[in-house]
């Protein structure tokens, strides 16, 4: 061995460790790492796995180790002590391989997903990411959505994020594990249940006007509980009520302004 | 159309916010050089924000415009835009003591030019700054150098950055709470 080597092999772990940790968003950076040596690659596969983003066809994305489902199964299946490094789970539904949704295609690569799931025992977020507003938790295949559900129950995970997919939010229930949830689309609310267990202490929301709204601010009045942090779009007085409720807590807010239809307070004209 | 029937099918133009403009001689201040369009504004509730105590970190997201819509180009003439920034002004007016202030403005001129405005939230940063510890104002959509000769017209905010008390950032996008982002 290299005096070199030797040197970078004594470096504390704690310092490479951290070193490596800037690395997280440039995943290429920390696959080269892995490969310099096998006690970088130790260090480096904590970092590089710490945040996997599964997509069923093209796709890129500033955060997350990429792969399709198929690589990770043999990921996996070759290297079997990563599982406890994955933190941080995305999972792309979007699929561009058909007009319809799901295709056969799509159902395949869930179905796969739902076989690495149970593997992933540390998991803290999960992410979903779907296609469309108007794909609705059970349009996907039976096998996926129960694993998810069942991932929901591991005491490490605390954050659930869910993007352009119909989430029936009555899944969430009676997990006191999950501090943190984020939606931005349309949420189904009909079956759930007045005692829940769920008590989120960061919400964060971008639904829809209307009837999704309404019916999601009268769900998550009932879910907050001590909420800290709160995210939103802000039309005027509809969010009000979350915010008499958390006004002795809430320590960050996080409002974006929206065009409503109903005052004119702004519009200006710039050159006439 | 009447003028003043503002509401009759040009509502998905309006930024909705929040408060009567008939209200507040201040924000006439603010907005004197723009031909505001009568407001129909009708309660305040981000008043609301004073009775928040324990609200360390408050960022605003907003934008600039231009829009479209036959019945207001009628108005208005061709050319006119929506603007957060009477909106933003109002909330600074009425925000709590903060130790952390963020303003997020997303600018889309399309062939309007930076000439055409003013700034006024720097004139509104200036007026409550003592209440902010530290604010982060993000702008998107229009340049440095933009942006920069504005800072004569309101001369404390050269101050500001001096003090430390306003960091600007152009083209980029503020960063929330660390939890949401995914």
């Amino acid at each position: 061995m290299s005096g070199l080597g030797e040197t970078r092999m004594n470096l504390p772990f704690d310092v490479l460790d951290s070193i490596f940790s800037f690395l997280k968003s440039h995943p290429d950076s920390l696959v080269a790492c892995s490969k310099a040596h096998p006690f970088f690659s130790r260090v480096a596969e904590r970092h590089l796995y710490r945040h996997i983003t599964i997509h069923l066809g093209p796709w890129t994305s500033k955060f997350g180790y990429l792969l399709e489902p198929s690589e990770l199964s043999k990921l996996l299946s070759e290297t079997p002590h990563i599982v406890n490094y994955v933190r941080v789970l995305c999972i792309v539904l979007v699929d561009f391989r058909g007009r319809t949704y799901p295709t056969p295609e799509t159902s395949r690569d869930l179905e796969e997903i739902s076989l690495v799931l149970p593997m992933l025992s540390s998991l803290e977020c999960i992410i979903l990411n779907g296609p469309s507003h108007f794909v609705s938790w059970n349009q996907l295949p039976q096998s996926f959505t129960a694993a998810v559900e069942k991932s929901l129950h591991l005491a490490t995970l605390h954050r659930i994020h869910v993007r352009s997919l119909g989430f029936p939010l009555c899944i969430l229930d009676n997990h006191r594990n999950i501090n943190c949830f984020s939606l931005y689309g349309r949420p189904q609310t009909p079956d759930c249940s007045e005692d829940s267990n769920l008590q989120l202490t960061a919400l964060s929301f971008s639904v829809t006007r209307g009837h999704y709204l309404t019916s999601f601010l009268n769900w998550a009045k009932r879910h907050i509980f001590n909420l800290q942090s709160l995210k939103c779009d802000f039309y005027e007085g509809e969010v009000l009520g979350l915010l008499e409720i958390c006004s002795d807590t809430l320590n960050s807010l996080d409002v974006t302004l929206r065009a409503t239809g109903e005052l004119s307070s702004c519009i200006f004209r710039s050159y006439l | 159309m009447s003028l003043l029937e503002p509401q009759v099918s040009c509502h998905h133009v309006f930024l909705g916010p929040i408060f009567d403009l008939n209200a507040s001689d201040e924000m006439e201040e603010f907005s004197s050089l723009y031909d505001i369009y009568p407001g129909m504004g009708n309660s305040i509730p981000l008043t609301t924000l004073s009775s928040l105590p324990h609200l360390q970190h408050l960022i605003i997201r907003g934008f600039v415009y231009r829009a479209f819509s036959d019945d207001l180009d009628a108005y208005y003439g061709d050319g006119w835009f929506v603007s957060c920034f009477r909106v933003v002004a109002d909330i600074l007016k009425n925000a709590p003591p903060l130790q952390r202030l963020t303003i997020n403005i997303d600018i889309d001129l399309q062939d309007g030019q930076l000439g055409q405005f003013h700034f006024p939230i720097f004139k509104a940063l200036m007026e409550y700054s003592s209440s902010f510890r530290h604010i982060e104002l993000y702008i998107l959509g229009i340049s440095e150098s933009d942006i920069v000769p504005l800072f004569g017209e309101y001369g404390g905010v050269t101050a500001l950055i001096e003090q430390g008390v306003l960091d600007i950032h152009m083209d980029e996008i503020a960063l929330g709470d660390s939890r949401f982002e995914v």
